[in-house]
């Protein structure tokens, strides 16, 4: 007989002549997704947190450049209140995300970046008391908190993904 | 190739899209063993093999939007897992050669057919990996995925003669392995 003829007509069994080792790849697969996924996440985050130091390093320069006068302008009340809302904004999203029940594997990476974010914060609002604009520079801090409770909301959503995910997962039996 | 499609087909496939890991993991099951053994035949070891399938459904799911429906997703699949599979073995550095040595004009012209007891599926598979690599990956993709000629000189980027000449070298081959083995 023909091999050809062989081969054609039994085609299907041809793919059963091996044991297939599907339980180690499927776990391959999913991890290897999961690494890639992490790797985006960072990327995305790095990123967000890459437009505030673009965005703040030049009133950051502003305020520690000794050579401008300082500003004598009293700042309203109303801009302070609203740097204030939404600096608690951002504080309660935080402690609502509650980092210390996140896998550090999966988000240290962004900790570090929030942590870089918060001690930028910190330092700016040292040295607001000798702002040459008061008011120019409240209002960036305002854009900062914004940013910020931006990050946070984004990696809330990552956070669900996340626990959908390991959800599935939990539910296929291999 | 016909392009026929159940609603079932595309269901699974939306849901896929959808990033759903149950879906993936159904799609996976459908389609495991075929891509294993597809890619097991250009391989030529099951270790290789269990890597290349691993990265051809990291990429399945990775480029299931892409994915148009002008071929069935068991088609889709099946290209991506052959075209890692050979780009796994040109990294590899290992002889993608097409070679015509060793065998004589005369024996092209030889009659096809094989004893009756030679052909049991296990001993064509066993002798199909012991073929070199360039001629072997020919005749998988000619016979056992069903390629034209036309289709495995572009997937090999060979000429479509070489693409006959390596089929008819490998299957001259085989025989003579499936006899010095068992006869």
């Amino acid at each position: 007989m023909n091999i050809d003829k062989h081969i054609q007509e039994n085609r299907e069994s041809f793919d059963h002549m091996e044991p297939v080792p599907s339980e180690a790849i499927w776990i391959g697969i999913q991890q290897n997704l999961r690494t890639r996924q992490r790797r985006k996440l960072f990327i995305r985050y790095a990123a967000a947190a890459a437009i505030i130091c673009t965005f703040s390093a030049p009133f950051l320069f502003n305020l520690s450049n000794p050579t401008i006068p300082e500003n004598k302008i009293a700042t309203p009340p109303l801009i302070l209140a609203q740097e204030k809302q939404y600096y608690q904004l951002a504080s309660d999203k935080k402690d609502e995300l509650d980092f210390r029940n996140l896998d550090p594997a999966i988000y240290g990476e962004i900790f570090s970046e929030l942590d870089i974010l918060d001690s930028m914060y910190m330092d700016l609002k040292a040295e607001l008391t000798n702002s040459p604009d008061a008011e120019r520079a409240i209002g960036t801090a305002i854009r900062f908190h914004e940013r910020r409770l931006r990050i946070l909301e984004l990696l809330e959503k990552e956070i669900e993904n996340q626990k959908r995910i390991e959800e599935h997962e939990s539910t296929i039996k291999i | 190739m016909l392009n026929i499609q159940t609603s079932q087909e595309k269901e699974l496939v939306q849901r896929v899209q959808r990033g759903d890991r149950k879906a993936q993991y159904i799609m996976y099951k459908q389609y495991i063993d075929a891509m294993y053994h597809t890619v097991l035949r250009i391989m030529n070891n099951s270790t290789d093999a269990q890597d290349v399938v691993q990265e051809c459904f990291v990429k399945v799911f990775e480029k299931i939007h892409s994915y148009r429906g002008d071929a069935t997703i068991g088609a889709w699949i099946k290209r991506i897992a052959i075209n890692t599979a050979i780009n796994a073995l040109r990294k590899k550095k290992r002889n993608l050669e097409f070679s015509s040595d060793e065998i004589s004009e005369a024996r092209y012209a030889e009659e096809e057919d094989v004893a009756d007891n030679l052909l049991s599926n296990k001993k064509i598979h066993d002798a199909v990996l012991n073929l070199p690599n360039g001629c072997r990956t020919v005749l998988n993709l000619y016979l056992f995925e069903g390629y034209s000629h036309k289709e495995v000189a572009t997937i090999l980027e060979i000429t479509e003669s070489t693409s006959k000449t390596q089929f008819r070298r490998a299957k001259i081959l085989l025989r003579d392995t499936l006899k010095s083995k068992y006869v």
